[in-house]
């Protein structure tokens, strides 16, 4: 890649000094073209640099991506306040990945995220949430269990 | 540590409603092995800075898990590594020119050490070592455990070079009754009520340790963002959630760690075979610590069509906990019989074993391979799964199901 990079900037056919040869041998060009040949110089120069603070690596910056739309609640009573409160610490692919939970798990998991780290929820909301995640996230009807071939 | 005690063996076996089968080494019914989840959200593939695609986990903060394919190989590819974040905000930007290492608590100097200190006053020493997440393969349990549901590939293996925790600790200089080491990222909740992600190792278990690390490279670059830029511990042979990311602050203490992620998070039944039967509560627990026996098939791929008559180049990887891998062996026939696999180049005990084992298919039908690697102490991975309530150190016998046609 660098390679094409460089040969981009220099003489189609050959490296900088030796343009001159090649295009006295052209017909109908006089002599070297000092502006190309200048210009050509300061952007390998620049470019230089560029690659040395790249490749130094003393400082790296990232951006992260918003929350993938794949984590994003089903809808359902409640949903809101479930967004509000459970997407604050975490996106919620937290919630949407788990295995299915009956009311008692969910209910466990909703008072752990309160207890253990503090998650801001008021005693109104318990409820909502539980009953949110157990009609959205908890045991699907009887299905048959997975048989081994 | 050892296979389940027959006692509990048999105990997980009736909890199961299976105990007619006891005794007898790898039942052929198959279904012993727990399959993967058929319940679980598919999840999409997701290119972060730094890194190439991988398998979503979880967006806020970032998990992403390295696909199968990888793991045809010993050294996984920078870009390719798993990233395991627990708490947000995470570091987006580190200047490793201004960024210090401070080390405190019970020493005889506070220092603080910037990258170039840490580059030319200490050895640098490289170990090439597997880090694995504690739960990696949760969403493989039965039953099911709440936690990140990773499939297998939160795991990799890199070569790791740096200085030796021990040198920059014995240049601090540890005081007298100095117990504990802690070590502490530049990720900090940005809720205070959630405990910031602090881990900790004995101070003799790092004094008696060189292969124990503060690595500033990984496979000779400087490491991702994302797998701790500038620098990370390393802890050969023991699960990766000592591996503290983005180093900022080692304290060493003169009472036991009382952190969140020590006390309460990370933690294994205190039984020989850290296991419990599935669904019970364990009495007490213990610190995670040693990785177990696994061993991978990359490739084919899981579900994969083959044609008869035609030879194809089975490709994985194997590990343990820092003893070295000795022997990798394959089963066509659901573990009725075992065939050796030939092994790759040995990179230390710490590492990722290639194998690699040839098979030309003469008859079509429905196959099951499953694979299993003994350590050099004859540890082996185990024939039905061992369950804890927190979904980790899986280690089953793997397998793939593949058709020949
Ligand atoms: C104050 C911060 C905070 C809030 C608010 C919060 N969580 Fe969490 N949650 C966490 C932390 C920290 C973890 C553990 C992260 C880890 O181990 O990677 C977690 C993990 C989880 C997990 C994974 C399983 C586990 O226990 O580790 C689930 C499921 C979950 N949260 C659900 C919820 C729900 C539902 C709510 C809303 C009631 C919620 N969270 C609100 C901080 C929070």
């Amino acid at each position: 890649m660098w390679s094409n990079i460089l040969k981009s900037l220099l003489c189609k056919e050959e490296f900088l000094g030796s343009c001159r040869l090649n295009s006295r041998n052209k017909p109908g060009i006089r002599g070297p073209e000092w502006h190309l040949i200048l210009t050509r110089w300061a952007s390998i120069v620049l470019l230089a640099i560029v690659m040395t603070a790249l490749l130094s690596a003393a400082e790296k910056t990232i951006q992260l991506p918003p929350d993938h739309p794949f984590g994003k609640l089903k809808s359902g009573a409640g949903v809101e306040v479930v967004e509000d409160r459970c997407g604050v610490c975490h996106s919620t692919d937290y919630i949407v990945t788990q295995p299915r939970r009956d009311a008692k798990q969910w209910s466990t998991e909703v008072d752990k995220m309160i207890r253990v780290f503090g998650a801001p929820v008021k005693e109104r909301e318990v409820k909502i949430i539980v009953d949110y995640l157990v009609s959205s996230y908890g045991p699907r009807q009887e299905r048959p269990t997975r048989k081994a071939k | 540590m050892q296979a389940p005690s027959r006692r509990v063996f048999l105990k997980m076996l009736g909890g199961a409603g299976l105990s007619s089968f006891a005794g007898r080494r790898f039942h052929p019914a198959g279904f012993l092995w727990g399959a993967p989840s058929d319940d679980s959200v598919s999840r999409p593939m997701v290119r972060y800075p730094e890194k190439t695609d991988l398998i979503l986990l979880t967006s806020r903060p970032p998990q992403l898990e390295t696909p199968m394919k990888y793991f045809d190989r010993a050294i996984t590819p920078n870009e390719a590594f798993f990233v395991r974040y627990h708490i947000t905000p995470i570091p987006t930007r580190v200047d490793a020119d201004t960024w210090r290492l401070h080390i405190g608590g019970h020493v005889e100097h506070d220092l603080r050490l910037s990258m170039n200190d840490l580059k030319t006053q200490f050895d640098k020493v490289s170990v090439t070592a597997v880090a694995q997440c504690s739960g990696n393969s949760r969403s493989r349990f039965s039953p099911r455990v709440l936690g990140g549901q990773w499939g297998d590939g939160a795991m990799g293996c890199a070569e790791w070079s740096g200085a030796r925790l021990r040198d920059v600790l014995q240049k601090a200089g540890v005081k007298e009754g100095a117990l504990q080491v802690t070590f502490n990222g530049l990720d900090t909740p940005a809720f205070s009520s959630v405990p910031d992600l602090i881990k900790s190792l004995d101070v003799s278990r790092i004094l008696n340790d060189p292969n124990v690390l503060i690595a500033y490279e990984m496979n000779g670059q400087p490491l991702p963002l994302l797998n701790g830029f500038p620098a990370r511990v390393v802890v050969p042979g023991w699960f990766a959630d000592y591996w503290i990311k983005n180093l900022e602050e080692i304290l060493v203490l003169d009472h036991p760690d009382e952190n969140f992620w020590t006390k309460t998070a990370y933690r294994i039944p205190d039984t020989p075979c850290g296991c419990v039967e599935p669904g019970t509560t364990p009495q007490h627990t213990v610190p995670i610590s040693r990785l177990k026996v696994r061993s991978f098939i990359a490739f084919p791929e899981n579900h994969a069509r083959l044609p008869r008559g035609n030879r194809v180049l089975l490709k994985g990887i194997a590990f343990d906990g820092g003893f070295g891998i000795e022997d990798v062996q394959l089963s066509l026939d659901r573990g009725m019989n075992w065939r050796r696999a030939k092994l790759g180049v040995d990179r230390g005990p710490f590492s990722f074993r290639e194998w690699s084992f040839a098979w030309s298919p003469e008859v079509a039908g429905e196959y099951r391979i499953l694979v299993r690697a003994f350590n050099r102490l004859g540890e082996s991975q185990s024939e039905i799964p061992r369950w804890n309530p927190s979904g980790y150190q899986r280690n089953v016998v793997e397998h793939i199901e593949v058709v020949v046609v």
